[in-house]
């Protein structure tokens, strides 16, 4: 009789967790950065980034081309997208992580839950382990992933030249918006 | 300047969906080398339309499994407004370059070739609107209070 229960309880919690483990995904994510000096402010957006989520194992995937970060200065966008980033050599930065304590998020309740996110940023063919904070918000079946983070130029090896330096900060604000639909 | 022309002057590159995916599949770092900022022009049938602060129009790529994902500027959204999956469209934009799975176990499985600042040429429409000649234009009377 117990060995009969033992068996029902653990078929059913097999059963919940299958049940739970949907993926989300959009291929109309937006990422923006934010660069602040003294001299000038640039921003820049990407419009057409893919992303991923998991909702039973809390795995989160972006990819974003570089050549589809639009400056509002044509030369500016030349000059990230040929000679900063080198995107001729490295076209894509990605991001694949976690999201920890994804069990705190429920996938079926409409609601915002502040999240940490924890992965691998790659980006100028350099890869670094990063922590996000951000949140997940879930409407019926929409999961929108908002965060935001800034990271070092210096340590994706990313050169900005003497004449544009006091142009560009080192310090880049990356904010994501990523609505992303069940499937 | 580059973001102004590439989609209105005359295309680097007029192809078909599946002979540049071909190029990309066989080598990706040469195909990115000769295609990467350039204008493209390129005709499909659109498998889906999506995106809500810019647009994307995904296209047959020709080859298994592998789409062109367009991307469009928010201000086209009137232009675009009639274009729903099955129908045929001829772009122009701007290449960004080659994406495919790098591991079974990707979560981000599709392939497709990111296309952007794209420029809608020509659409022909799966089935023919009826009745759309006869309809009245909309009143702007409410903006105008």
């Amino acid at each position: 009789m117990m060995k009969n229960i033992f068996k029902l309880g653990l078929i059913l919690i097999l059963f919940s967790a299958f049940k739970a483990d949907s993926i989300y995904k959009t291929s109309t994510g937006s990422i923006k950065f934010f660069s602040h000096t003294t001299m000038e402010d640039i921003d820049a957006t990407n419009s057409q980034v893919a992303a991923a989520l998991s909702s039973g194992t809390g795995a989160v995937e972006f990819s974003a081309t570089i050549n589809s970060f639009k400056f509002k200065k044509a030369l500016m966008e030349k000059h990230f997208q040929e000679n900063y980033l080198e995107s001729g050599k490295y076209p894509k930065s990605t991001f694949k992580g976690t999201v920890q304590e994804n069990s705190k998020v429920d996938y079926t309740k409409n609601g915002t839950y502040a999240v940490k996110v924890k992965g691998k940023l790659t980006m100028h063919n350099v890869t670094k382990e990063i922590t996000v904070p951000g949140k997940i918000t879930i409407a019926g079946t929409k999961a929108t992933l908002d965060g935001e983070f800034t990271v070092k130029l210096k340590d994706y090896d990313i050169k900005v030249p003497a004449q544009n330096a006091a142009n560009v900060s080192q310090d880049i604000k990356i904010t994501v918006n990523c609505a992303l639909i069940k499937k | 300047l580059k973001s102004d022309t590439i989609s209105t002057g005359k295309a680097d590159f007029e192809t078909s969906p599946f002979s540049i995916l071909k190029e990309f599949e066989k080598n990706d770092s040469l195909a990115n080398k000769k295609y990467l900022g350039k204008s493209i022009k390129i005709g499909s049938h659109v498998v889906e339309v999506s995106g809500d602060s810019a647009i994307l129009l995904k296209l047959d790529g020709g080859i298994e499994g592998a789409t062109i994902n367009c991307g469009f500027d928010k201000s086209q959204k009137d232009k675009l407004g009639g274009i729903v999956a099955g129908d045929s469209v001829i772009v122009q934009c701007s290449c960004g370059g080659y994406t495919k799975p790098e591991s079974a176990d990707d979560l981000l499985s599709e392939k497709y070739l990111e296309l952007n600042i794209c420029n809608l040429l020509l659409h022909v429409p799966v089935k023919p609107k009826i009745g759309t000649d006869i309809e009245s234009p909309k009143s702007d009377t409410a903006n105008k209070q």
